[in-house]
């Protein structure tokens, strides 16, 4: 799973008010090399929610991003090499994906999360 | 060849012809009963049956209706379907030609025999080696007499069959637990196949007894079951194997008793291997120089495949023969046959299909060539009951979800990776969609099986869900880095559509193919639309896709009843499309339940007219599958749409390929 996909997901048990952004339990990261281009992390930027990735970045032991970051920014060859690889080249493969609201773990596994709820949930 | 089939061959090409070849009809056809069942298609009148001559215990025969057009009838009717006076056994039915009706521009290019080399460098197939003379004749005599003496053996068809180590299952082409070990000859026999180059650990041996002129048809190992080489040990008589791959000519080596064949790489993954039906092989002389020589095959030839079950996927580089890499590989006939029949506890059906084997291993070859159907034979209707039930009563709903998870997210995960294997092509009209798309677009593939539309844009974020983890997996193998997978900009998750785990607003497109239908109440699919619409940001689109009313198939299905209608049968054509329409019992237990039975029960053929065989595909002759669906009449799916309120804005719709589509957008 990549940190964009996170950066798509909210916890989505039924009342749940704050279910964004997921916090994440990280027991295996993999880093897949992806290729860099520029043009689609521009086209990407405007859609990404910046704190959220962030922090999962730092949960998947990821240094190096900037608390904000601006549309000039993406000018920056350095900058984007750290958006580039914390968006797409870290995979969290084991480890599970926390509701911030209700601590609800989602298992992530084999890099696939299961976001199934119980009949309850729903 | 010819006499042996009582003057018939199989058809050069896929045109309807009048006479029929039917199979499994048992020991000893009974020629009036099969005369009986085809007159219905025949204008009332019994066709002549040719029985085969040759040896007692044929089990097929011909059959030569007045025209193509009844054969057809017969056929679609028929094929599968298993028939009391003819003992229940699923019949088979093909389409035969008569050798006085066969163009005389000479036999077809497979017929043609191909002279078969000595040698594995003459064959000139890459990993494809022979050793001849590998065991002495003692040793042969050694093995041959192990093997006679084992107490397992299984009749197929036309051959025995011996496994040791993992069996293998003709059904679903794969291995079984391990049963008896192999025994010590052979095992000694396989220590010394290790000690060769890139020789598999063989854990597993089959031995095959051929009587003479018997072969097996063309096949490729199955690559998810078996890892590595595939060796084989010739003994008694001799036979030509032949081999052939999409694209280059086919080849024949001649396997000289006590040889060692042994298939690697390319030979095994890409190649498919045959022997013949025929009692005398073409084969070069030896040394190269002059005639051919026809080499009579000998009273019996006994072959020692010995092979190495695999217990993860195959990676191989030959992914466009590979099951484990998304491949086509139809279900086998077995599976299908089983499916048709399935009695309810599925005990008899499979006791009865298990002689069937060597039928199996040819559906590698046949299946590639066609898109293999999973008939979906589950219907309702009556959605007004339902709706109006759902509403009084907010436990059906769960009952509703149930039905779902029983007759959808189940088949799907217990059918995934045959279904993955067969679903590849991207729809024009959904690539045109997504090509609609701006850049760096973030797009939720609601429902997203393998995972076919990941990366059809490269500039765009796929995030695929699907129910079931089956599929997910399927999927989630393409996002693997290069060289294994794509490395695409995709992601998977398992998530229920109904349910749907993404941030409110963050999608700029939605894809939801072939998922609606699945939805068993007009509210539950209204509430799928919703979803969809919340994880839309203003002006994000979603397309939308679901079986249509108006099937092509089925409009083929209804000329083949009009056929069959004049010939007198259409019974059971016209049941089957009845079967569709048909609205269940209000309750969805009591829906499923009664459409559990249609579907299970073996339904025997009474002559006049023939009924249904309900899990019978009338249009292509195939079988079979209990998927829980809604076909959508045209405009209902853009009602449903308009019911999402002023928040949604249909964009378009239409039908395309059995499908009714629409793209509808987010509003604000």
């Amino acid at each position: 799973m990549k940190l964009l996909t996170h950066n798509m997901l909210a916890c989505h048990i039924k009342g749940v008010q704050n279910g964004f952004p997921f916090k994440i339990e990280a027991e295996k990261v993999e880093v897949q090399e992806a290729d860099f281009e520029p043009d689609f992390l521009q086209h990407i930027f405007p859609r990404i929610q910046w704190a959220a990735l962030c922090e999962a970045a730092a949960a998947m032991g990821v240094e190096g991003l900037p608390a904000e970051a601006t549309e000039e920014m993406l000018e920056d060859d350095a900058f984007m090499k750290k958006f580039h690889h914390a968006l797409l080249e870290v995979h969290l493969q084991e480890g599970a994906l926390v509701c911030p609201e209700t601590g609800r773990k989602f298992p992530v596994s084999a890099g696939i999360p299961n976001l199934l709820l119980t009949e309850d949930e729903c | 060849m010819a006499r042996e089939r009582g003057g018939f061959c199989r058809p050069r090409g896929p045109q309807p012809t009048r006479h029929l070849l039917l199979g499994n009809v048992g020991p000893t056809p009974d020629a009036a009963a099969l005369a009986d069942l085809l007159a219905p298609f025949n204008g009332g009148h019994p066709p002549h049956i040719t029985l085969p001559g040759g040896a007692l215990g044929r089990t097929h025969c011909f059959a030569s209706l007045s025209s193509p057009e009844a054969a057809a009838a017969a056929k679609a009717a028929l094929h599968c379907a298993c028939c009391a006076s003819l003992g229940g056994r699923p019949l088979s039915l093909s389409f035969a030609e008569q050798r006085d009706d066969a163009p005389s521009d000479g036999a077809s290019a497979s017929d043609a025999p191909v002279v078969a080399v000595r040698t594995a460098a003459e064959c000139g197939i890459p990993g494809l080696a022979l050793l001849p003379g590998f065991v002495s004749a003692a040793e042969e005599a050694a093995l041959l007499a192990e093997a006679d003496a084992a107490s397992h053996w299984q009749p197929l068809a036309r051959r025995r069959v011996l496994h040791f180590g993992h069996v293998f299952d003709y059904e679903t082409r794969g291995v079984g637990e391990p049963l008896h070990s192999i025994p010590p000859a052979a095992r000694a026999l396989a220590d010394r196949i290790q000690g060769l180059p890139a020789a598999p650990a063989i854990d597993q041996l089959t031995v095959n007894e051929y009587a003479p002129g018997v072969g097996i048809s063309p096949h490729v190992e199955t690559h998810s079951a078996f890892t590595g080489a595939i060796v084989a040990l010739s003994l008694g008589g001799t036979a030509a194997m032949s081999f052939r791959r999409e694209g280059h000519t086919p080849r024949a080596l001649f396997l000289p008793p006590r040889s060692l064949l042994i298939m690697a790489g390319e030979a095994r993954y890409a190649w498919q291997h045959s022997v013949p039906q025929r009692k005398t092989d073409l084969v070069s002389p030896d040394g190269g120089a002059g005639e051919a020589e026809a080499v009579p095959r000998a009273p019996r030839r006994v072959s020692l495949t010995f092979r190495q079950v695999r217990g993860f996927p195959c990676d191989c580089s030959f992914p466009a023969y590979c099951d484990s890499q998304l491949a086509p590989l139809a279900p086998t006939r077995l599976a299908l046959a089983r499916m048709a029949l399935k009695a309810p506890e599925g005990g008899v059906a499979a006791a009865a299909a298990g002689r069937e084997g060597p039928a199996a291993e040819q559906q590698q070859q046949q299946g590639r060539q066609e898109e293999q159907q999973q008939a979906q034979q589950h219907s309702d209707g009556d959605d007004a009951v339902l709706a109006a039930a759902a509403a009084a009563d907010p436990a059906l709903d769960r009952q509703l979800a149930a039905l779902e998870a029983q007759h959808v997210h189940a088949v799907y995960n217990a059918i995934a990776p045959h279904f993955a294997s067969t679903r590849f092509a991207v729809w024009p009209r959904v690539r045109a969609f997504l090509e609609g798309l701006s850049p760096g677009a973030l797009i939720a593939d609601v429902g997203c099986g393998n995972g076919k539309y990941f990366g059809v844009r490269p500039d765009v974020f796929v995030l695929g869900s699907d129910r079931s983890e089956g599929l997910a997996l399927v999927a989630a193998r393409r996002l693997a880095p290069r060289p294994a997978g794509k490395g695409l900009r995709a992601d998977v998750a398992v998530a229920d559509g109904m349910a749907l785990p993404h941030r409110p607003g963050c999608c700029d497109g939605v894809l939801c193919i072939a998922v609606l239908h699945h939805i068993a109440s007009p509210a539950r699919r209204l509430a799928l639309l919703r979803q969809l619409l919340r994880v839309l940001r203003p002006g994000g689109r979603a397309l939308v896709t679901v079986w249509a009313t108006q099937q092509e198939n089925m409009r083929k299905a209804a000329a083949a009843a009009r056929t069959a209608a004049r010939s007198g049968g259409a019974a059971s054509l016209q049941q089957q499309q009845q079967q569709v329409q048909q609205p269940p019992p209000p309750s969805a237990a009591a829906a499923s339940a009664s459409q559990q039975q249609q579907q299970q029960q073996p339904q025997p053929l009474s002559p006049t007219p023939p009924s249904a065989a309900p899990a019978v595909d009338a249009a292509k002759g195939t079988v079979v599958f209990r998927r829980y669906y809604h076909l959508f009449a045209q405009g209902e799916l853009d009602a449903l749409v308009g019911q999402l309120g002023p928040q949604a804005a249909l964009v378009d719709s239409f039908y395309d390929r059995d499908n009714w589509c629409c793209v509808y957008e987010r509003v604000r």
